[in-house]
């Protein structure tokens, strides 16, 4: 089929580029986007604008809140097909609470899991999920839908197709696609490193289109081959290739008997009731032995297991926002006793390179640098699959012009959808959230069919448009979107201002960077969307006159 | 000075060196040494740059060492480079003689 | 490349196309199943911890999704891929349910 190793790795790179690079785009987008996934969050649900808190107090504050909280009626429907008999409807005995907080957030996420009597799995616990204001336990109202973690998060890897797990698939297959398309482009790149600081943006379209693919693509291959892989490797073992829960059952079952052998944490219930020491002494302990270990920090991950009962431990975990782990240097106690069980040992060699593989990709770490420079090469993997799609396009328009193809002109509207179009849905939603009514019911679902209608009105202009480009020309939906991208960023941020009181201006003189950081960026976007819808029109209007020109020398 | 700025300081040295390195080695390659000095260096003045450029982008991962924990450190290394390179790539296909600053003596 | 394709766009180059992705997708997979449970069965049996055999496995794996993807598409032998990624895939299957069936 091909003549060569190369042939082959072009045409590799060309057509899985072009058919995944739409997901591609997405991941990359949203990417970036979730590098900020709490700044997002305040700036969406704005009673959270507060400083970022250290882990609350668990008698005064945690306890009270887990003790509310209960299953959603819709996580129990979703339970039902998995118990025998009839389903309960109260949940008494608590398998797990956990929180876990970093120093990026003010409000605190809670998880409760029960056990559920009958279930077909007597392993399976069903879940609850509650988020409180650290400050005083006051729980906050589920319909506050945070945009950042809660939708451009879920959106990187998984598109939020959540019906079998089905986007998380299509994204982990287009981040396979991603590493060959790495691998072939760098096959095919004759001039790697004699081109490394190449971009001619006065040359021919084509060329300075590629130039800017290769360059977006080559400084960055570290940035690119590094998250498409460690996303893969997050969630290799839990979805991709579950083998410890399937084939490899028995062995698993059997570390777990070990582990619970060798570390003295129970790995069942006793079934005798039996009370709880007091938590924040543990907390206060596991802190003075972290500084006594010169690794002074705060609580990342609080977990009582097996809760009143008296094979119930407390674990407490170091955040990790000094280091890549996300929390580590685990500390146990006896719920009923308070007395310590284990000290985690340091971790394998193996534990710390995945530690850090996983860490560098989930980022929970403080460092602002890093996680600006994370966004660029996000970006940059972003204007990489972007101008990938006008190279595409670009080579062939013509030449489909010229045969009466339509294919230029289907995969350029798509190309406008997934670029500029991704960008209006994302300003679309902030817009939505500053604009409908503060207690709409399930008002995060409105937000969610606005960011998917204005991305599917973005597709209906862009097809629209799309005529020019089956005659070998522009589609002028590109700049037209690009005027719509500035109207909207500048929208968000004026309503921004207008319904919160939080004008940019005044965010930046008290400090406040979560919302301010989020403003400039818009104003910033806004910015550069006008220059090139500056620069589109002027590039069509040059066109225009060329062929007119060319019609006059016809005549 | 207090530990934060310390970092700060080192991260902002690192990020200068990244930038000066990236532009020097870019300097030492014939097609970009002619959009900055509009002439070719001597084979020399190449190879003197070119070790400069890989001198610095080392120096810049002792001073990343130096504001953080090393497993942070290597990660704001490898981006610290490739934000450099890109701010080096826009340069030179836009303003190239602003390079000159970082060998005047070519 | 993709200009010859589009142009002796036949149904029998269609088939062998979708052959060629097929093999990759799928023979790809099974061969990195393979290669997650025996290297996850294996470096448990040497006494490793099993979350991190299970990681290393799944690092494994992943490279070598990526390396049989890549070989299948370019491969001359399109047969030959088929049999070697599902035959391999197959035998480090079974291999690694043998060593679990030792161990427990």
């Amino acid at each position: 089929m091909f003549s060569s190793f190369r042939q082959a790795m072009a045409w590799l790179h060309t057509w899985f580029g072009l058919v995944l690079g739409f997901v591609l785009m997405a991941a990359f987008f949203f990417g970036a986007l979730s590098v900020f996934d709490r700044e997002i969050d305040r700036w969406t649900v704005p009673t959270t604008r507060i400083a970022p808190q250290p882990m609350p107090s668990f008698e005064q504050v945690l306890r009270p809140a887990f003790e509310r909280m209960h299953p959603t009626p819709a996580a129990i429907d979703a339970m039902r097909p998995r118990v025998d008999g009839a389903m309960p409807q109260h949940f008494d005995t608590v398998v797990n609470w956990s929180a876990y907080t970093t120093h990026r957030d003010p409000v605190l996420e809670l998880y409760a899991g029960y056990e559920v009597p009958n279930a077909k799995d007597p392993e399976e616990a069903i879940w609850a999920y509650g988020t409180i204001d650290p400050r005083n336990g006051k729980a906050l109202s589920d319909d506050q839908l945070k945009i950042g973690s809660g939708f451009f998060y879920p959106m990187h890897y998984s598109l939020t197709l959540d019906w079998k797990n089905l986007g998380i698939w299509i994204v982990g297959f287009s981040a396979l696609m991603m590493l060959a398309a790495l691998v072939s482009g760098v096959i095919m790149h004759r001039k790697l490193f004699r081109e490394f600081f190449t971009f001619r943006p006065g040359k021919a379209r084509l060329r300075s289109v590629l130039d800017l693919h290769n360059l977006t693509g080559v400084v960055a291959l570290p940035f690119h081959f590094f998250f498409a892989f460690t996303g893969l490797v997050i969630f290799a073992s839990t979805y991709y290739f579950p083998v410890g829960q399937t084939q490899l059952h028995g062995l698993h079952e059997l570390h777990e008997q070990v582990e619970a052998q060798e570390t003295g944490l129970p790995h069942d219930r006793a079934g005798v009731p039996a009370g709880l020491a007091s938590v924040d002494a543990m907390v206060a302990e596991a802190q003075r032995r972290w500084a006594a270990d010169g690794k002074a920090g705060d609580v990342g991950f609080l977990m009582m297991q097996h809760v009143g009962d008296a094979n119930g431990y407390v674990s407490v975990y170091r955040a990790g926002t000094d280091r890549i782990a996300l929390v580590g240097d685990g500390i146990h106690f006896k719920a009923s006793t308070g007395e310590l069980i284990r000290v985690d040992p340091p971790a394998t060699p193996t534990g710390r390179v995945s530690e850090f593989l996983t860490g560098l990709h989930l980022q929970h770490f403080r460092h602002w640098l890093l996680r600006w420079f994370y966004m660029l090469g996000g970006l940059a993997g972003a204007v990489c699959i972007a101008t990938g799609f006008v190279f595409f396009v670009e080579k062939r328009k013509r030449q489909h012009a010229q045969r009466g193809s339509q294919g230029a002109r289907i995969v350029d509207a798509l190309a406008v959808t997934t670029v500029t179009g991704m960008l209006l849905a994302t300003l679309g939603i902030l817009v939505a959230n500053r604009l409908l009514p503060e207690n709409l019911p399930a008002r995060g679902d409105w937000e969610r069919y606005a960011f998917w209608c204005i991305w599917a009105l973005a597709l209906l202009h862009a097809a629209w448009r799309s005529a020019p480009v089956a005659q070998g020309r522009a589609n002028p939906a590109w700049r037209e979107q690009c005027i719509a991208i500035a109207t909207l960023a500048l929208a968000a941020v004026v309503l921004n201002g207008i319904t919160t009181g939080d004008y940019v201006w005044r965010t930046i003189a008290t400090g406040y960077w979560p919302v301010a950081g989020i403003d400039l960026f818009l104003l910033c976007s806004a910015a550069v969307a006008c220059l090139t819808a500056r620069a589109l029109k002027r590039r069509a209007s040059a066109a225009q006159s060329r062929i007119a020109d060319m019609g006059m020398a016809r005549v | 000075m207090s530990e934060a700025a310390l970092a700060t300081c080192l991260l902002l040295a690192a990020w200068l060196a990244s930038v000066a390195g990236m532009g020097w080695l870019a300097g030492s390659m014939p097609v970009h040494a002619q959009q900055v000095w509009g002439r070719t260096p001597s084979s020399a003045m190449a190879r003197l740059l070119r070790w400069l450029g890989a001198a610095s982008i080392v120096a810049a991962l002792a001073l990343c060492l130096g504001a953080d924990h090393a497993s942070m450190a290597v990660l704001v290394w490898v981006m610290a480079s490739t934000g450099a390179a890109l701010l080096v790539a826009f340069t030179l296909a836009w303003r190239p003689r602003w390079l000159r600053v970082l060998a005047p003596w070519v | 490349m993709s200009n010859t394709l589009a142009v002796q766009g036949s149904s029998a180059t269609r088939l062998r196309v979708a052959s060629r992705v097929a093999a990759a997708v799928l023979g790809g997979y099974v061969f990195a199943w393979g290669t997650v449970a025996a290297v996850t069965g294996l470096l448990s049996a040497t006494g490793m911890e099993f979350h991190d055999a299970e990681f290393l496995g799944a690092v494994a794996g992943l490279l070598a999704y990526l390396v049989a993807f890549l070989c299948t598409v370019a491969t001359r032998r399109l047969a030959m891929a088929w049999l070697v990624l599902l035959g391999a895939g197959a035998l480090m299957t079974a291999a690694a349910s043998f060593v679990q069936s030792l161990l427990t």
